[in-house]
């Protein structure tokens, strides 16, 4: 077995845990960012994870996995302060800057994703995710709304609908 | 309808996302953005009713300018969230709602600033584009009043504004009120905002304590107000405690606040970038050692007994932190 015991004798190495997506890839990722997720920081608590063992996921799949798993090592520094005390305005600048990059992506990535990081319970992701679409729509028309969310066209039932909507409440439509 | 291909099914995703995780994309967008939203489809309708902010953007302080036209629309989303039967709602103020249980109000970049700092607006300065809007009567209660029946209020708004402040110094009774989130518009000028980065949730007693935080040019003498904190938790969320958070625990304590009702958090990461998550979600965080013992540190200032906190402390360290993790039950 490859020696796990690589560290500096006093802390050792930082303890890691694996992690298995719904199709069977093993992800070895440290314990303090996978503790990200509310969901396995009870398990790796309890001290699973660890060797052999994997914590499957069966609802995570690889691609999105590895993508959480981007989002959890960049934020775990930060997280494992336990609050802004010791973060400078570069850490919440690069941060912030990973974040942006980090959900320009594909829709159907981004709906993986918050799913991923609702089951995980990872709320900055989800945060994160819910908020990257809010902008995806925020400034459009109901219609563009429709097309960039995917929406099939209305029906005329569905629009008669909208009209009825729209005149009941009219004040937000001023 | 099945024209389109493969690409339909992909795009259609997000489309298909459960409510809850609907109504968090949905509480990101100003508020009247999200009542549009309801065309979207049949399952749109509903969806913005249950979205816990409510989010008055600055465009839309642009259009509705001053608190009394910013007032109606606030008004208007209230009235139609979920928890409202729609029957009941025969006029558009926020005048009276009684069914309102829990209401979340946070005034984003709003134009309701005082240029002299006059703590609750009304300055008198005909050039200060703040007081000039407000064309309400002196004695009106814009936006607290109609909450008054709510149990849980997060009221939160940058330290300028002073629509808050203002209708507080109407002293609007909150009688079902057990739980109130405040940020630091709560800390007037003239006390130095002794408060900046801190949460508080009051109980019951909570109005009067704010009637004199927000008078213009009242010294901050609150021990002349008898208050019974017998039903009250004071929690504080800050980066670390200054001298604006022991003037809060001096000021809670002199009225014998017991420890255990104080509860201090610090702020999460994010606070920042995701101000409303962050205050609202309840999420738990880390305790970092030294944090705990500048706290008690400061804490020792206000309890004679020393021996208690150092007892505390024991329990504290006993515990690993994970007794405080999330409640910080002290």
């Amino acid at each position: 077995m490859a020696a796990p015991e690589s560290g500096d004798g006093n802390n050792g190495a930082a303890r890691m845990v694996t992690l298995i997506s719904s199709d069977n890839t093993r992800f070895e990722v440290e314990a303090a960012a996978a503790s990200l997720s509310q969901t396995l920081q009870l398990t790796i608590l309890d001290g699973g994870g660890g060797g052999g063992d994997g914590i499957p996921l069966p609802n995570v799949d690889s691609a999105t996995l590895s993508k959480v798993l981007e989002y959890c090592i960049k934020h775990a520094p930060a997280a494992a302060n336990g609050g802004a005390p010791n973060a400078t305005a570069v850490d919440r600048a690069e941060l912030e800057r990973f974040d942006n990059e980090f959900v320009n992506i594909d829709q159907s990535v981004l709906y993986s994703l918050i799913m991923a990081a609702h089951n995980l319970e990872i709320e900055g992701l989800q945060s994160l995710v819910a908020k990257k679409v809010a902008d995806m729509i925020k400034g459009k028309s109901p219609m563009e709304i429709r097309r960039t969310l995917g929406f099939p066209d209305p029906t005329p039932e569905e629009q008669a609908e909208m009209n009825a909507h729209m005149l009941e409440y009219g004040w937000a439509y001023e | 309808m099945a024209d389109g291909g493969g690409k339909k099914a992909v795009a259609d995703r997000l489309s298909g996302l459960p409510d809850h995780l609907l109504q968090h994309v949905l509480s990101f967008l100003p508020s009247i953005r999200a009542v549009r939203t309801c065309v979207l489809s049949r399952r749109y309708p509903e969806q913005w009713k249950s979205v816990p902010a409510i989010r008055i953007t600055r465009a839309d302080a642009m259009r509705y300018l001053g608190p009394s036209a910013l007032n109606r629309i606030v008004n208007c989303l209230l009235l139609f969230r979920n928890k409202l039967p729609l029957d009941e709602i025969k006029t558009p103020f926020l005048e009276s709602m009684p069914f309102l249980m829990d209401a979340f109000v946070r005034l984003q970049q709003s134009d309701d600033c005082c240029q002299n700092c006059y703590e609750a607006g009304d300055c008198g300065d005909q050039s200060c584009k703040g007081c000039r809007g407000i064309n309400y009567g002196k004695n009106t209660c814009v936006l607290l009043e109609a909450l008054s029946s709510a149990t849980k209020l997060e009221l939160l708004a940058s330290p300028e504004v002073f629509i808050f402040r203002r209708d507080l110094a109407q002293c609007p009774m909150f009688f079902k009120l057990k739980t109130l989130l405040l940020n630091e518009w709560c800390l007037t000028a003239n006390h130095g905002a002794f408060l900046s980065p801190a949460l508080t949730s009051f109980g019951e007693a909570y109005s009067s304590i704010h009637y004199n935080l927000v008078e213009m040019g009242a010294s901050y003498n609150l021990k002349k107000q008898s208050l019974i904190l017998k039903n009250f938790t004071l929690e504080i969320k800050c980066d670390q405690v200054d001298d604006r958070i022991r003037r809060v625990l001096e000021i809670f304590c002199s009225y014998g606040l017991p420890m255990e009702k104080i509860k201090i958090k610090p702020l999460p990461m994010s606070f920042d970038t995701q101000f409303h998550d962050t205050w609202s979600s309840g999420s738990r965080f880390q305790f970092r050692a030294e944090y705990i013992v500048t706290l008690l540190e400061a804490w020792s200032h206000y309890f004679e007994q020393l021996d208690i906190v150092m007892s505390m402390m024991a329990v504290l360290y006993l515990d690993n932190w994970e007794c405080i993790d999330q409640e910080c039950q002290f």
